[in-house]
Order: structure tokens, then sequence, then C-alpha cells
């Protein structure tokens, strides 16, 4: 990986292209709770939908953002809560210049977790996770 | 295999001029200062000369009137600077889609209490002639407007607007670096005081462009670099023979190919457009029908710019902004369209060349229709 390597799967870590190329968690289902984070400086977002088969994403960004959103449902989905920052950082090499699409995706995850406190009764994920 | 599709930024270099840049440039070949009075320099000097009176044809100039520069960047410079110095001040008008090279140096003469207008672009991505007298004042001694956009191919109606200047005798400099070889231009014609080249934009060397210098009426310029005398006494330095020799070759061959160079630039675009038409969130950066063909400016809604370029990573093509940890700055010549941050950044210049083939068009098609489907995908 180098920063002036050209645009491609050279410009990122291995584990960012890899969920870039082929995001296995992608899109909102239907009667899912959703919750969303911007970021205008970048123009980038994240949202972060839970529902009867765990936490998915969707994204506009770029291939760091959407492989941070991507890993981020899958640890979500299958631990019951969202990975932490370091953890993001360490799994998929984050540099430090683009820590801002951890930061969105650490958004992203509250303001979720903020809406599924408001309603409880539509905690399908924590639901599942505690079946 | 990468396909090549920024030939806005650079094209590649002609044969022709190739040929006559070897036969300076060769192990062996002779090789003197066009400035040194041997025999050796003398056929450097008419090398020179002749591919001086090429470069002044393709644009119906005397040779006399063109003065070699390293390119397109100084010859703004000269042009923009070297008025100011000669005039002795005045006020500026130049617009909000220029290239960073006329841009950077009227930021730089407002600095130095130079006072600039910028003329906004309308929709359609050019600037008129009614909104370029609209900011014209008693004391504007300078207005500079690019013939062809680099970003979006838009042609500014330069004709019109160097007539209006000449009957303000306001002096007029366009940067014509995307204009040459790609649209007719004839100083004969059309009153410009000053006009921008460069050679890699039209298939010639890098490294080598030239300003067309009007000589009737005059326009002087005051040298920005010293150090011999050279053209002119406008701006010194050894003239680089073999580049300049490529130069003149490239503008034989763009003047000779001008009309069939646009022809198959049309019909590259042609089927571009109609290929990239179904898009869903499809965005044109610019009206094609005041556009050259041969520069296609697009870009798509819910899509993010980076992640376009890396999922198209197979085509070289120009695009918007990067994610960097500064926040993305995305091109201010769309954003001078009206496109937002988000929109400006996810454009994509595809710019073809002679060498582009219509089925590297159906390729690039299907690669951004690919990307494009599966990035909106994710950003449902």
């Amino acid at each position: 990986m180098s920063a002036s390597a050209a645009i491609g799967p050279e410009r990122y870590p291995p584990a960012v292209w890899q969920r870039f190329a082929a995001p296995a968690h992608a899109g909102a289902p239907p009667e899912a709770v959703s919750a969303c984070a911007r970021d205008a400086a970048h123009q980038l977002e994240i949202g972060f939908h839970a529902g009867a088969r765990g936490v998915r994403f969707s994204a506009v960004g770029c291939p760091t953002t959407i492989a941070v959103a991507d890993y981020c449902a899958e640890i979500w989905s299958a631990a019951g809560e969202p990975p932490s920052t370091q953890a993001i950082v360490d799994a998929l090499e984050i540099a430090e210049d683009r820590r801002h699409c951890v930061r969105l995706c650490e958004d992203a995850v509250r303001a979720l977790q903020a809406r599924m406190a408001e309603s409880p009764s539509r905690e399908v994920h924590r639901n599942r996770q505690a079946s | 295999m990468t396909i090549y599709l920024d030939h806005a930024a650079t094209t590649p270099l002609a044969s022709e001029a190739w040929a006559v840049m070897r036969a300076h440039l060769a192990p062996g070949a002779e090789h003197a200062n066009a400035a040194s009075d041997h025999a050796p320099g003398a056929r450097a000097a008419e090398a020179v000369a002749a591919a001086r009176a090429q470069v002044a044809a393709l644009i119906g100039a005397r040779p006399d009137e063109i003065v070699f520069t390293s390119g397109a960047t100084e010859a703004d410079n000269l042009a923009l600077k070297g008025s100011l110095d000669y005039l002795g001040g005045g006020h500026v008008v130049t617009t909000r889609i220029e290239h960073k090279a006329v841009l950077d140096v009227a930021q730089h003469l407002e600095t130095l209490g130079t006072p600039v207008t910028r003329v906004a672009p309308g929709a359609d991505g050019r600037v008129t002639a009614e909104a370029v007298a609209a900011a014209m004042r008693p004391d504007t001694a300078l207005v500079s407007v690019m013939w062809v956009n680099n970003e979006t191919g838009a042609v500014n109606p330069v004709p019109e607007i160097a007539r209006l200047c000449a009957e303000r005798a306001v002096r007029f400099h366009t940067d014509a670096a995307q204009a040459a070889g790609r649209v007719p231009i004839d100083v004969g014609a059309v009153p410009v005081s000053l006009l921008s080249l460069s050679a890699h934009k039209c298939y010639g060397p890098q490294g080598i462009g030239a300003l067309y210098v009007r000589r009737r009426p005059r326009a002087r310029v005051t040298p920005q670099q010293h150090g011999g005398g050279h053209e002119q006494g406008m701006r010194s330095g050894t003239l680089p023979t073999h580049q300049i020799a490529g130069f003149g070759a490239a503008a034989a061959l763009a003047a000779a190919r001008v009309d069939a160079d646009a022809a198959h630039a049309r019909a590259l675009a042609d089927r571009l457009r109609a290929g990239l038409a179904p898009l869903p969130g499809l965005l044109v950066n610019g009206d094609p029908a005041v556009c050259v063909p041969h520069i296609v400016n697009i870009g798509f809604d819910r899509v993010h710019g980076e992640a376009l370029r890396a999922a198209t990573a197979e085509l070289a093509v120009a695009s918007g902004s990067a994610c960097s940890a500064a926040a993305a700055e995305s091109s201010y010549v769309l954003r001078a369209l009206g496109r937002d941050d988000r929109q400006a950044g996810a454009a994509l210049r595809i710019s073809t060349g002679r060498d582009t083939t219509l089925a590297q068009i159906d390729r690039a098609v299907a690669v951004i229709g690919e990307a494009v489907t599966r990035l909106r995908a994710i950003a449902a």
C-alpha cells in the first residue's frame, strides 16, 4: 500500500480493498431500525440498519469508509456489539489520514444505538442476540 | 491493461514529432546551440525557425509573433504578469473557470494590489461576452478568458470577447492550450493580443509551449525571465531545439488533422454518451452542444468520487477529489457550474484522442456502468 500508488488495489490495505470490492453486509433490509451519520467535509455518510438478520450498512464513501462500515456490521452482527475503534483500525490497517472514516463509523454506531434506545420494542437485533 | 482516456491532461507524442526530435537527440546526431554563430548553430537555428513557422501557421500568426516558453503555464505567467508590468498596472478581468495557471497568477497579482474580477460561467459552462463586458471597468487593462475549458470542454465565445476588447482598446489574452488542434484558430480573424499554447496537449513533447504576442497592434510584455535576451528579449534561455522541432511537427500535424480529429472525437463522444445515458444518477457536466467533443465530463449522484475512481481503476481518466485527512477539495470549475461538493468530487473527465477506439469506449462504458451500479447499491 502506498499513498503515492496509482488509484486501485495498491492504494489501500488488502483488507480494505477486499471489503470494498465485495462487501458482504451492504444493504438496508425492510423493517430495520436505521440511523446514519454524515461527514460533510469529506462528503461521506454511513448508515447502520438493525434487523432480524443482524446489522447491515449503507454508505456513500471512499473504499476505506465502505470497508470500515462492512467490518463494523459484521462484528456487530456476530458479537452483538460493535467493535472498538482500535479493533477497526487494527483489523483494517487504517492509516492516520483515514481515521476520519472510523470516526464517522463511530458516529453512525452511536446514532443507531440512540435510535434503538428510543424504540426498545424494535430492537430486533438485540432480541436476536439475547435469544 | 489500462485504457488511456486522459488526453486533456497530456497526449501521446506523435510519431512525426518523435522522428524530428530523434534527429536532434540521437547519439551522434549534430547538436548545437541555436544562438551560436557557427555552422551547426546555424542549422539548429534553421530547425527552430522552421518549427516557429509551423506553430505560427497552426493559429494563423506570423513566425515572429511566437515566443517559445516551457509550456502554457509559463506563457500564461508571461502574458498576465508581463502585461501588467508593461502597462503599469490596472484592473484585470478573468473567469472562475480558468486553469490554475491563470487563476493563481491573478491571485498573486491581487496580493500585489491588482484589482481582479472573476466572471462566473453560465449553466452551460461558458462565460458570455455580455458578462465580460459587465465586469470591465474604465481602468481595465487586461482580460483573460480561456478558449476551451480543460475540465468540461466548454468552448468560450473567444472571437466575440476578443472583438469586445478590441473595440474598447483593452488587451485580451486567451489560454488556448486545450483549443489548439481541436478547434480552428485564426488570430488573423480573431483580434486576441496574447495566446498561450502547449505542445503536449496536441501530440507534441512535454516541456515546451509558446506565447503568441501580436505585432499589429503591438502587445508588448515585460520579460519575466532574464538572462541572454532570447526570443526578442521576452523570454531568455537557451532554446531546446529538439523540443521546439517536435512542437513544430506536432503543430503541422494538428493543423492538417483538425477536422478529421474532431470528427473522430465526435463519433467517440456519441458512443460514450449513448452508453452512459441509461445509468442511474448520471450527471452531465457541461452542455455537449457547446463543448469540444474530445472532453466528456460526467458524474453520478449518490456515488463518492474516490470510490468511483477506485472501482474504475482500469481507466486512466481524470477525477475529482480524494478522501484525505484534510477536507476533500472538489473541482472549483464544477462548483462554479452549480454542482455541490459531492457531485463535483464524483466527476470523471473522459478525454479521448486520435488513438482512442470505439472498442475502448465500449469497455469504458461497461467498467463505469458496473462500478456505478455496485456503488449505488451500497449507498441504497
